[in-house]
């Protein structure tokens, strides 16, 4: 771009900047030649440019962090004040105050500006516990636990007593048949049943000798899957004459029948033995399991974990001696327990018999206590 | 939590100078608390509760700016003609003069003992405006404390 009237300003300022080159300054001053009034605004540009200053900042020691000064201590006191300055910077501080005695009272009032505790206190701390959500949270889980508690021993009570009443509803038209039928039946030809049986050679064949003593009470019925004592007519003389609803009733005898031949025969026999006891405890048994099943698996729903009883208390020989009712105490303790996490407690006690004495619910300060 | 309240208590009532609405922020400052009990841990506790009385209490104080009430307390608060009974109270009164911020990192300093870095965190201030601040209000109080020395 060559040189004008509406440029040559940028021109001007490029050669006092030095950013001509030669072609150009020549071409530059050819210009103002041929244009003699704008030597003047020429030269004017020639002011404007700034020469190298000579003026130094006095206070650089204020700038450097090391040097305590008379413009830094106060710097230096408050920063030992809070306890930033290292050892070295100390024992400068020291010195210059040493040497410095002035400065000694400003020390002394910086550190009065140093806030002491006071003593206020929040005068209502209740009203800010009040609204803690976790202890409220606890409480609810804790709440929540004794309720499944209950809820699981109440059900576990009802199943069993319905289960109870099952049997028994069961049982008791059965056995008031037998009774009625084939126990007086029984009775009234027991002679007839006793031919029978020496008739078919059954009692040499399947049953001990009966001796004198004894021939009248009991033989050992052998081909019974279990050893089974067996009152086999006719009855005791005493029992005679008794009313054999009332004897089964107060379980003095039971009536069962025992298959005597290989055949489909059978007849009633009175019996008195383990074999019933042993066939309730089967029974029981298989009640408890059931219950504890089905107990055990809503309380991994509750958990939702995956808990097995068994091997946690069932193991335990001593528990599987105690009655239905003990068991099922120590199953809702372990339900219980699992379910609060610990935080909700069943104590039992048993008597010696193993049979439910008394027992404690407990969470937190509440607690109830229940003696059978 | 007991002494966290009271260390936040003396903090907002030394701020504001006003029992009951100090009261009413300890009371605002565990609610929120409480709220977001989860998301803090046991250690961050007492800086939450510093944190969010802090900043409740900086909007209660520009909003009653705004609503005028606090030029009543502020006048209250500068009143001169005062009798001073020992150094604590001439402290105390040194202190209500400071601005807002620099009264806050000075009491969070020394009543509480936090480090720069914590008051940051309260405040919202990096470490250095933290320092300068402490600077600033240390200087601020000695001037006031000598200039009433020198007074009496």
């Amino acid at each position: 771009m060559n040189i004008n009237k509406t440029n040559y300003g940028a021109w001007f300022i490029d050669y006092f900047d030095g950013n001509l080159s030669a072609e150009k300054t020549a071409e530059l001053f050819l210009f103002l030649e041929q244009h003699q009034d704008l030597k003047q605004e020429f030269e004017s540009f020639r002011s404007v440019t700034l020469e190298p200053s000579d003026v130094i900042y006095i206070d650089k020691d204020k700038l450097k962090k090391t040097g305590i000064t008379a413009a830094t201590v106060e710097e230096f006191i408050i920063a030992d004040l809070e306890n930033d300055l290292n050892l070295q910077d100390k024992i400068k501080l020291k010195e210059f105050i040493a040497e410095n005695p002035s400065y000694k009272k400003e020390q002394d009032l910086f550190r009065l500006t140093r806030l002491q505790p006071e003593a206020e206190v929040f005068p209502d701390k209740k009203s800010l516990k009040k609204k803690i959500i976790t202890p409220v949270l606890i409480q609810m889980r804790v709440i929540t636990a004794v309720a499944a508690a209950i809820i699981i021993m109440l059900g576990l009570l009802y199943i069993n007593r319905q289960q109870d009443q099952e049997q028994t509803a069961e049982k008791t038209p059965q056995k008031n048949t037998l009774i009625n039928d084939s126990l007086k039946d029984f009775f009234n030809n027991a002679d007839e049943i006793k031919t029978e049986i020496q008739k078919n050679n059954l009692a040499e064949k399947k049953f001990p000798e009966i001796n004198s003593d004894e021939k009248n009470n009991k033989v050992i019925n052998q081909t019974a899957s279990t050893s089974t004592e067996i009152f086999i007519a006719p009855a005791p003389e005493k029992l005679r004459n008794t009313d054999p609803v009332q004897l089964a009733e107060r379980k003095e005898i039971h009536l069962i029948n025992v298959s005597y031949d290989a055949t489909t025969e059978s007849a009633p026999v009175l019996f008195a033995g383990r074999t019933v006891i042993n066939n309730e405890k089967e029974t029981v048994k298989e009640k408890f399991d059931d219950i504890k099943d089905l107990a055990v698996e809503k309380v991994n729903q509750l958990t939702g974990e995956e808990l097995l009883y068994t091997s946690e208390i069932a193991s335990d020989p001593a528990t599987d001696k105690l009655p239905l009712k003990s068991r099922l105490f120590k199953f809702t303790a372990w339900a219980l327990n699992k379910i609060s996490n610990n935080k909700v407690k069943l104590e039992n006690t048993f008597d010696q018999s193993g049979n439910i004495a008394a027992y404690q619910v407990s969470a937190g300060k509440f607690k109830y206590e229940k003696e059978f | 939590m007991d002494s966290h309240s009271d260390g936040v208590y003396r903090f907002l009532l030394h701020n504001i100078r006003d029992t009951e609405l100090a009261r009413d922020i300890v009371q605002d400052t565990f609610e929120k608390l409480w709220i977001n009990v989860g998301n803090v841990s046991y250690e961050k506790s007492k800086s939450y509760i510093f944190t969010t009385a802090y900043h409740t209490m900086i909007d209660k104080i520009r909003r009653g700016k705004k609503q005028g009430s606090w030029d009543e307390v502020n006048e209250g608060m500068h009143a001169d003609n005062k009798h001073y009974s020992d150094l604590k109270a001439i402290l105390r009164d040194a202190v209500s003069r400071l601005p807002e911020i620099q009264r806050s990192v000075i009491m969070l300093r020394d009543y509480e003992g936090y480090s720069y870095e914590e008051i940051g965190e309260i405040t919202g201030l990096n470490e250095s405006q933290v320092k300068v601040y402490i600077y600033r209000a240390r200087v601020a109080l000695k001037e006031y404390i000598g200039s009433i020395q020198n007074v009496v």
